[in-house]
């Protein structure tokens, strides 16, 4: 008899949160396993929040699992709540879709409305993370945020997601001491009064003196060579 | 110049001031514009202040640099439209500052900005910009038309 993993990757015993009391009852596996799987999901969640989606498990599972055997060597058979689950994966992956339809029509209410729906623990962070960068392509930036929250919550481990969380984090802000600019008032009167002679070059001008155009910032960098005053030469590209 | 300076400091309002231009170097067409001088990494360049804008946009020229020497963070295949273009590009967390022109202090904001990645033959024709997201969100700022000062401080 083969055994499945499916089962051994899930925390055991399995609580469904109505039965995640201090009690120690022991869980009814036939009722758990004939449950929608919407409704076992919320108990796998924990192995989820490790680092596993449930997609992963499902489809590193798939070729072993049936029938299965419990701790207590009661051997059930899983298919139909795998199958269900597995058809719930495909929905969901139908509905990412969908939401990629939604956002190239700039339809913010139908995605938002649909993203809401998202069953993360369903997915594969790489899925939530492609939903972030929609929202972010199109300056929704209350639901990336929104978006963001929840994989920390669901994929804490996900590099990819702590990435995206990072460089989006709120702005920090120092002070630090420096000498003041010289001569910056001519060189923006410069440019203000020559930059039309020079469209589509780079140039750097210090103390309202021009010191090199170029057509590329590499080109002038070459051109000017190490700034005696960095902090107070404009380098700018002309449109 | 900067006749507010003492007061908005005193009070701890701002914690600088700089000058603002009103157009973008080279750029086409009757816009008026607000542009500060912003430090990307070593450079000072023009950068057009949009409230109205989700993101800071860089010229990728000033953001590369950056990038090399792995000053930045990124996240790529981002895109965001720009002045009725719809780019494709990264967000880069990278330092920008903003200089005091009376004391030279610099404040420095670890900001998160747009940056075009272009084909090789392509050119960039946008401007720089200073949006929300990521930066003015965190900055207390006033403007003085009269002198076109522009102060800040973190919020």
């Amino acid at each position: 008899m083969t055994y499945a993993t499916f089962s051994s990757t899930l925390t055991f015993p399995i609580t469904h949160p109505s039965t995640a009391s201090t009690t120690q009852a022991e869980p009814d596996w036939q009722a758990l396993l004939s449950q929608h799987p919407r409704q076992v999901a919320p108990a796998v969640w924990p192995k989820v929040r490790h680092g596993r989606s449930l997609r992963s498990i499902i489809e590193i599972d798939q070729s072993t699992v049936r029938p299965t055997q419990t701790p207590h060597n009661e051997t059930v058979d899983v298919t139909p709540h795998h199958d269900a689950l597995v058809q719930e994966l495909v929905d969901d992956e139908q509905l990412a879709a969908q939401l990629e339809v939604y956002a190239q029509a700039n339809d913010y209410r139908a995605f938002r409305a649909e993203v809401a729906t998202m069953h993360w623990a369903h997915h594969a962070p790489a899925t939530l993370v492609r939903m972030i960068k929609l929202a972010l392509s199109h300056a929704w930036l209350t639901l990336a945020e929104t978006l963001i929250e929840q994989g920390r919550e669901f994929f804490p481990h996900d590099p990819t997601i702590g990435q995206i969380a990072r460089i989006l984090a709120p702005p920090s802000i120092t002070v630090v001491p420096g000498t003041a600019p010289q001569g910056l008032a001519a060189s923006r009167m410069w440019v203000r009064t020559h930059a039309t002679a020079y469209r589509g070059q780079w140039v750097a001008v210090y103390n309202g003196q021009l010191l090199g155009v170029a057509p590329s910032l590499d080109a002038l960098r070459a051109t000017i060579g190490p700034l005696e005053q960095p902090a107070s030469t404009i380098i700018t590209h002309i449109l | 110049m900067a006749r507010f300076a003492k007061l908005l400091t005193d009070n701890d309002f701002a914690s600088g001031v700089t000058f603002y231009e009103d157009y973008f170097p080279g750029d086409e067409g009757d816009r008026q514009r607000l542009v500060i001088y912003v430090h990307v990494g070593a450079t000072l360049t023009p950068c057009i202040v949009d409230t109205g804008a989700a993101w800071c946009v860089l010229n990728p020229s000033l953001a590369q640099p950056l990038l090399e020497a792995e000053r930045a963070d990124y996240l790529r295949s981002i895109t965001y439209e720009i002045r009725g273009t719809r780019y494709e590009g990264a967000l880069v967390r990278l330092d920008l500052a903003f200089q005091d022109e009376i004391s030279g202090n610099l404040m420095v904001i670890d900001a998160t900005v747009f940056v075009p990645e272009l084909r090789h033959d392509e050119d960039w024709r946008e401007p720089n910009f200073i949006g929300l997201k990521g930066c003015l969100e965190r900055i207390r700022f006033a403007i003085d038309p009269a002198e076109s000062a522009f102060y800040f401080g973190r919020a």
